[in-house]
């Protein structure tokens, strides 16, 4: 199955070229998606070898996974892995992600920081009942423990992908949790792994303590009122698959 | 001048107004023709409204309420429903953006590769 490795980037001039370069040079295809940047982050992701994907306007992480969605199934590939822009997500630990969707096989598989032998990261307060929350919230839909619902380190494998290339929650940070939410909902089968992450090595994080605590906040409120997506269940799909090699 | 008059008139020139701005507003091309129709349906229903206070009156007493009361309730309930309506409207809007966005964003990428490969 072929991999792409999607790295949605907004003003990551600084980190991208070292990022770009592991990937590629982990022998990945690479696309990033310059969501709106007004530095020389596409410039620079293009000179390390990725093909850039130019959002002229800032869609947020949503929106350019999306993009990335539909250019992966346009160009064939199976299973995309979405990265961070920062450096936090470790090239290494891409195969550990690709490993777990083939065993399944599963659609979307999360590189979770809390699940046992992953990094260490130290989350108190509100911010961890949230957390919790969230966790629980997919545990029952997905009828299996989750325990990092907003890790944007994952593996989206076909016939997810071509859902979520066609409907995608694309409001603000919507990517995590309410995707993994949506996924679980319509029946596809999901897991996680445990995985290191490092600390950001450089630029500014999109999301604020206040924005990251009105995120939740949404994200409990729209789990609540239902999540509307133009997505076809797991069964509906991989029966129409069958019936097709069938005939 | 009774006060319900009183209160006709500044509802009827309230209209008048609306429907002028209106008008002005979609001859300058500021305003689209959807939206410009819509204000100015809500301009003359103020100018009708106005002019048939006496009507309201009828009504607002068999409901126990001022006739002011009934104008103002009906005036926000209109616009309320104008708002909702733009409200669907620019969420639609925004979605055309977005995949307007991402395609080019796409052919941009399409564009590259071809010039990348071009003799």
């Amino acid at each position: 199955m072929r991999v792409l490795v999607a790295i949605p980037a907004f003003n990551e001039a600084e980190t991208i070229t070292s990022v770009v370069s592991a990937v590629v040079g982990a022998g990945y295809d690479c696309v990033v998606i310059d969501d709106g940047s007004v530095d020389a982050t596409g410039a620079r992701a293009r000179a390390a070898g990725a093909t850039v994907l130019p959002l002229s306007v800032n869609l947020g992480v949503g929106g350019g996974l999306r993009c990335a969605f539909r250019y992966a199934v346009y160009h064939g590939y199976s299973r995309v892995v979405q990265c961070d822009a920062d450096g936090q997500h470790p090239v290494d630990q891409i195969e550990r992600l690709v490993a777990a969707a083939e065993r399944g096989p599963h659609a979307l598989v999360i590189g979770s920081r809390f699940a046992e032998g992953g990094s260490s990261f130290p989350v108190r307060g509100l911010r961890r009942w949230a957390m919790l929350t969230l966790a629980s919230r997919v545990t029952r839909a997905a009828g299996k423990p989750f325990t990092d619902t907003s890790s944007g380190f994952r593996c989206i494998s076909e016939p997810l992908l071509g859902q979520f290339a066609r409907d995608y929650p694309r409001h603000y940070l919507a990517d995590t949790f309410e995707a993994l939410l949506i996924a679980a909902r319509a029946g596809y089968p999901i897991d996680e792994v445990a995985v290191d992450m490092k600390a950001r090595q450089g630029g500014v994080a999109s999301a604020s303590s206040l924005k990251s605590t009105g995120y939740l906040a949404r994200a409990l409120l729209s789990g609540m009122m239902g999540l509307h997506h133009d997505i076809d269940s797991y069964a509906t799909v991989t029966a129409a698959n069958a019936a097709r090699s069938s005939s | 001048m009774s006060i319900l008059v009183r209160q006709a008139i500044l509802v009827s020139l309230t209209g008048v107004g609306l429907v002028g701005l209106s008008l002005v507003l979609s001859r300058r091309g500021l305003l689209s023709f959807r939206y410009g129709v819509g204000w100015l349906a809500v301009g003359l229903a103020l100018i009708v409204g106005g002019l048939g206070l006496g009507w309201v009156d009828s009504i607002s007493k068999s409901l126990g309420v001022t006739p002011t009361t009934l104008v103002l309730v009906g005036v926000a309930g209109g616009l309320l429903a104008i708002c909702v309506q733009l409200s669907i409207s620019l969420s639609g809007s925004r979605e055309h953006i977005r995949d307007l966005t991402e395609t080019v964003a796409l052919l941009d990428a399409r564009v590259q590769s071809l010039e990348m490969h071009e003799p």
